[in-house]
């Protein structure tokens, strides 16, 4: 059995002006002292969760919707694992596989295979359950002969079906997805649709990020919208989309 | 694969035992092997992956460099070219083992940044990765050093094995430089730069070119060097001169202090990393 749980998680982010993030101004300004070294040493930072308390059970397909820069990156990366939280705790239980920033890859001088097996076992596989699965992934992502080229020639497209067939055929209990993830052609992108059903059918925990409704409708049931940094909704999806205007529509930003 | 993983991160527990919650971040990194060793493994292949030598240009190049060195050194502190070209190749072979890992160990983990952001794993893998990766470059390397001691006549026979206890204490100290140099050169940018600037100078200052004898009056430089003791355990054995008893004992103290200095920055600054990057 899956599941997560948020208690009072937040997490800022420090900036590091050009100016405060290096050694010298640490040194110059300690040894300054005074209204300019503090003035130089004051640490913006930006508040991007606070106080996050939400449970995830067991086969629950949650959305994460809201504008740019309202924490939903911060959120799954936090729920990977990858972020740890400065207040709070989180406790997943099940084997995470997450899928964010594909157009990086794990290492882009590598081949296609070669980054099947790195991802593979960051993932928790061993070099022999990869090896035995390796013709299946190279199958699913119709890569052909591009799987011995490095990555770095890859389109973002071509990589995107490479990091997706990679998570999901680990068979994960939690599955993270951020947006532009299934950035797919339409053919590629009815076969991720497919996979995706089946494992929303296993009823592992799906916690996808987007700002495409109709994709959310699709594979979601439950929707947390963040703002800011905060929780300010949480119901099913189809409630919190009637609710908002469609994120398409233009914000004016006071200048 | 069956039983759940499970994944906890508690701020309030974190804080009450930063020391256990290392100790127990650095196993899990041990034992995630497969995954460093193959990074570890392909970083070497990726840097030389369109050459025909491969990494063999770095024995190449190190091989042209002693060539020379040795031949114009020599002369230089009137010595036989036979006894101060295996001194000056096992010291040089050591001493690229040395800087690299000091200068690899200040970009561990902001070389890594696209795999830390991108997955979960126990930070010290990068350090492992990075000290896994000089040493298959010493495997590359120590051709030189048997084809030079051969040509030399210099047989340290079984005795030469002691380089290994020496070597595996060098590496050691890699980790330590790795986590340390690497935590505050993922905060602090200009750590790299200030590394590689210390360690183009330290070449002048430690024994590699020339003999901590020759100092004379001001041998205390190279005593006070740790750089210089942990070169000198594994050099001393090969040359067949047995294992310098004193400086084993200063290398081992300098790996205690090492050691605990990186143990405290990981146990403080170990979380932090992915925020940095």
């Amino acid at each position: 059995m899956s599941s997560i749980r948020l208690d009072g998680v937040s997490l800022q982010f420090p900036l590091y002006g050009g100016s405060a993030r290096s050694l010298r101004n640490r040194i110059v300004s300690s040894a300054t002292g005074g209204r300019i070294g503090s003035d130089a040493r004051s640490r913006v930072c930006v508040e991007a969760l606070r106080n996050i308390d939400v449970g995830i059970a067991h086969g629950e397909r949650v959305a994460l919707v809201g504008h740019n820069g309202a924490g939903k990156t911060t959120l799954l990366r936090v729920l990977a694992g990858i972020y740890v939280p400065q207040a709070g705790r989180v406790a997943v239980s099940g084997k995470i596989a997450p899928l964010f920033d594909i157009g990086l890859g794990m290492d882009g001088e590598a081949s296609g295979y070669d980054n099947i097996r790195l991802r593979g076992l960051y993932l928790g596989l061993s070099r022999r359950q990869i090896e035995s699965r390796i013709d299946e992934i190279a199958d699913f992502t119709e890569l052909g002969g591009f799987l011995d080229m490095p990555i770095r020639t890859y389109s973002a497209g071509m990589q995107t079906r490479l990091s997706f067939a990679i998570c999901t055929s680990v068979d994960p209990d939690v599955l993270l997805l951020d947006e532009g993830i299934l950035a797919g052609d339409a053919a590629f992108m009815a076969k991720a649709q497919a996979r995706l059903a089946a494992f929303v059918a296993r009823a592992g925990i799906l916690v996808l990020a987007s700002h495409s409704d109709s994709l959310l409708a699709g594979l979601c049931t439950r929707a947390l919208r963040l703002e800011h940094g905060r929780l300010v909704a949480d119901g099913p999806l189809s409630e919190l989309l009637s609710q908002t205007p469609s994120p398409s529509t233009p914000r004016r930003i006071p200048a | 694969m069956s039983n759940p993983a499970m994944l906890v991160h508690d701020a309030r527990l974190r804080r009450r035992h930063p020391w256990r919650s290392a100790l127990i971040d650095l196993a899990s990194a041990v034992r995630l092997a497969e995954l460093w060793l193959t990074m570890g493994w392909y970083d070497v292949r990726q840097r030389y992956s369109r050459s025909v030598f491969g990494p063999f240009w770095l024995t190449i190049s190190l091989a042209v460099f002693v060539a020379g060195l040795g031949i114009t050194y020599a002369a230089l502190f009137r010595v036989p070219v036979a006894t101060y070209l295996p001194y000056v190749t096992v010291g040089m072979v050591l001493w690229s083992l040395v800087t690299a890992l000091l200068n690899e160990g200040a970009a561990t983990f902001t070389a890594a940044t696209a795999a830390i952001k991108q997955m979960p794993a126990p930070i010290g893998i990068h350090v492992l990765r990075v000290v896994w990766r000089n040493l298959i470059i010493l495997a590359h390397n120590a051709v030189i050093v048997l084809a030079v001691l051969a040509a030399c006549g210099i047989k340290p026979g079984w005795a030469g094995f002691a380089a290994l206890p020496g070597l595996a204490i060098v590496l050691i100290n890699g980790i330590g430089w790795s986590v340390s140099l690497g935590l505050v050169g993922a905060r602090f940018r200009d750590m790299m730069p200030l590394v590689a600037n210390a360690t183009q100078m330290l070449l002048f200052v430690t024994p590699v070119l020339w003999r901590a004898e020759d100092l004379g009056q001001r041998q205390a430089l190279a005593e006070f060097n740790p750089l210089f003791h942990l070169i000198e355990i594994v050099r001393a054995p090969l040359l067949g001169a047995g294992v310098p008893m004193a400086s084993l004992a200063v290398a081992l103290a300098f790996t205690v202090f090492n050691l605990g200095v990186a143990l405290a920055l990981y146990a403080r600054l170990r979380w932090r990393v992915a925020y940095w990057l």
